[in-house]
């Protein structure tokens, strides 16, 4: 399980071109609006779980009509 | 049959079995009871179960339901009753249930009052990109609040140490992902 998910991490990190290294310097307020988004994290994790798991209830709710 | 108690503890414990024990267990009573309480259609009580059920859920998983009053099918019938409320308001603007209105219909302004939706839209862009098993790695961390040990477990990776460093890596791949978009925005 590690090997496979470490590959996939690593490969997607190898293959995205947005996983270049980013000079903020560079960037005036980015870093800024960065560590913004950060503090959203959770709550983006919640509602992606969330919508990810009604669309299992979802699923859930099709099989139990078809049987 | 799967008591309440037990499925209140399964669902806290990550055991991904449990939401759907939770939705069979009140699923029949409660549509017939939907239908005639709200003089709803069929499709209109099972959209509304499932989010009852949903909202439920995840009040156990964020600690905000941590043991039983009454009972499982109370909790969610009062959602539920809340939440038609809230449905016939929210219906003159938007008939479906659909993002970003689902975000909103889960968890209220109030509750979150720094919530900047759009900044909350684009994480969640990023998380979706992101792909597995990232998602379900970040999940556990900061949804479940699980510790490395038990991501270790869950996620059956080798030791604590490994599930620390891919969890560093994806965290890092989606900061890369936000600060791109960013970088398009504003640059």
């Amino acid at each position: 399980m590690f090997k496979k998910d470490h590959a996939l991490i690593e490969a997607s990190s190898n293959t995205d071109p947005s996983i270049q290294r980013i000079d903020f310097s560079l960037i005036p307020g980015i870093k800024a609006k960065l560590m913004h988004i950060r503090r959203h994290l959770d709550f983006a994790i919640r509602c992606n779980h969330l919508e990810k798991t009604l669309h299992r209830l979802q699923d859930h709710e099709n099989q139990l009509n078809n049987q | 049959m799967i008591q309440e108690n037990q499925i209140l503890e399964a669902i806290r414990s990550g055991d991904k079995s449990a939401l759907e024990e939770l939705y069979v267990l009140h699923r029949v009573p409660f549509l017939r009871w939907a239908q005639v309480e709200f003089q709803c259609s069929p499709s209109d009580a099972c959209e509304l179960y499932q989010i009852a059920v949903l909202i439920t859920y995840d009040n156990i998983v964020v600690g905000k339901l941590k043991s039983l009053h009454s009972t499982l099918k109370s909790y969610i019938y009062a959602v539920a009753k809340n939440k038609w409320k809230e449905w016939q308001r929210a219906r003159s603007r938007t008939r479906n249930i659909g993002d970003p209105y689902l975000l909103q219909l889960i968890i209220k302004p109030e509750e979150e009052p720094t919530t900047d939706l759009g900044a909350v839209q684009m994480v969640l862009a990023a998380l979706q990109r992101l792909g597995q098993p990232c998602q379900e790695l970040l999940e556990c961390f900061y949804y479940q609040r699980l510790s490395m040990k038990e991501i270790t477990e869950v996620m059956g990776y080798k030791n604590p140490s490994t599930a620390k460093n891919l969890k560093y890596k994806c965290l890092q791949r989606l900061k890369r992902m936000v600060v791109k978009k960013l970088k398009m925005m504003y640059v």
